[in-house]
């Protein structure tokens, strides 16, 4: 078993990450039998938040710059 | 790769047949159509068809017998290995890649109890219909047999084998997400290292995977490591330096060196973005052994583990 404490140290300092638990056992995590499973349910919303949220995110950093990589990549 | 015929009432498997030509687009459909209508489906379709190059297609299927394609062309196996597209839309913004634990499969390790669906393929493209969703397979095999191999190694691969599917099917710019379950998320921090520390101008490609890199969903990621009974797991029963090297609990119950390098290169990497990863992590509530190992066409087996010695390093 993976424990809490293990998935949570996912960096060093504790970031903005959130954690969430699923009541279900290790190779549990990734099955689901339909769409409206509680726990796929769950996954599926924050997938779609981020779906909506990365493209106009990185298109906003695109014309700032630098993102952080040892290199710039040219537009 | 040749397999053995199944027996006829055997469990529902997952195929993959590739090298499709575009231009057989619809005959690949009417045939896949043909191949699981006997198949007792509750939702989706129990197949898909995705390009994975410019002019050739990829197809999945939940088949109780191996598929026998009367064009003999199109390739057929089960292992998964590599990049698979499991849905294409037209107007796709966002992928969404999965990666499946050290040992598991592409396909099987997401599957419903039955055997039939999986969601990454049968429902969520439903849910989120601009997303193209994409599975990774190890080659478990190399990975036994390879005493060198570590988890740098199975990065470097994910993170060429991505950047390559994505030059072939020309989506280097599209947004990306990651769905990790177990080790793979530890070889998908690795990867995301690796690309932001690119130098050279002409691996650009590998470079772009970090800089479009924009969430990670983590599924019961180890990131303080495995105990040495399911390390030896993960190499089918066989040691392997390189994993116990990376991986293994130290006897103080702190984390190996590679592990604490990874969490701090992590951070930092995490720190000199000027957009941070959004990142979403669940933890396991019911206790069960950590590593599954699925070796290609044979069933899953799952190992015991005794929970007792690396509590206090958050691991059981």
């Amino acid at each position: 078993m993976v424990t809490k404490m293990s998935a949570e140290r996912i960096g060093h300092h504790v970031r903005n990450i959130e954690h969430l638990s699923s009541d279900t056992d290790h190779r549990g995590l990734v099955r689901f039998e339909h769409s409206l499973d509680g726990r796929y349910m769950s996954v599926i919303e924050k997938l779609k938040e981020m779906a909506a949220e990365a493209p106009p995110a990185l298109q906003s950093r695109a014309r700032s710059g630098y993102f952080g990589g040892a290199i710039q990549v040219s537009k | 790769m040749a397999y053995p015929p199944p027996p006829s009432s055997t469990k529902p498997a997952f195929w993959r047949i590739q090298n499709i030509k575009t231009s057989e687009r619809e005959v690949a459909t009417e045939w896949l159509q043909g191949q699981v209508k006997e198949l007792a489906i509750s939702e989706g379709q129990g197949f898909s068809l995705a390009a994975d190059g410019e002019r050739t297609l990829c197809a999945t299927l939940t088949s109780r017998e191996q598929p026998t394609p009367s064009n003999r062309s199109w390739r057929v196996d089960k292992d998964f290995i590599g990049f698979t597209p499991l849905s294409d839309p037209e107007d796709a913004n966002v992928d969404i890649v999965a990666v499946t634990g050290l040992g598991g499969h592409a396909l099987g390790s997401f599957r419903s109890a039955d055997g039939v669906s999986v969601w990454l393929r049968d429902f969520a493209p439903k849910d989120i219909p601009r997303a193209r969703f994409v599975t990774y397979g190890y080659d478990t095999a190399v990975v036994a047999s390879d005493n060198n191999q570590g988890v740098r190694e199975l990065a470097r691969t994910l993170l060429d084998g991505l950047a390559i599917f994505r030059q072939r099917t020309q989506t280097q710019q599209r947004p990306l997400l990651f769905v990790c379950h177990s080790l793979g998320g530890v070889v998908l921090k690795e990867a995301l290292v690796m690309s932001s520390k690119v130098t050279e101008v002409k691996h650009k490609k590998l470079l772009e995977v970090a800089t479009v890199t924009y969430g990670l969903v983590f599924m019961g990621v180890p990131n303080l490591g495995l105990k040495h009974n399911q390390l030896e797991t993960v190499v089918k029963g066989r040691r392997n330096e390189g994993f116990v090297r990376d991986l293994l609990v130290r006897s103080d119950g702190e984390a190996s060196q590679f592990l604490t390098y990874l969490t701090d290169e992590f951070s930092d990497l995490d720190k000199r973005r000027s957009l941070p990863f959004e990142i979403v992590s669940y933890y396991e509530t019911v206790s069960s052994p950590t590593v599954v190992v699925s070796v290609s066409s044979r069933p899953i087996v799952q190992v015991s583990c005794d929970c007792t010695d690396y509590r206090a390093a958050g691991i059981e």
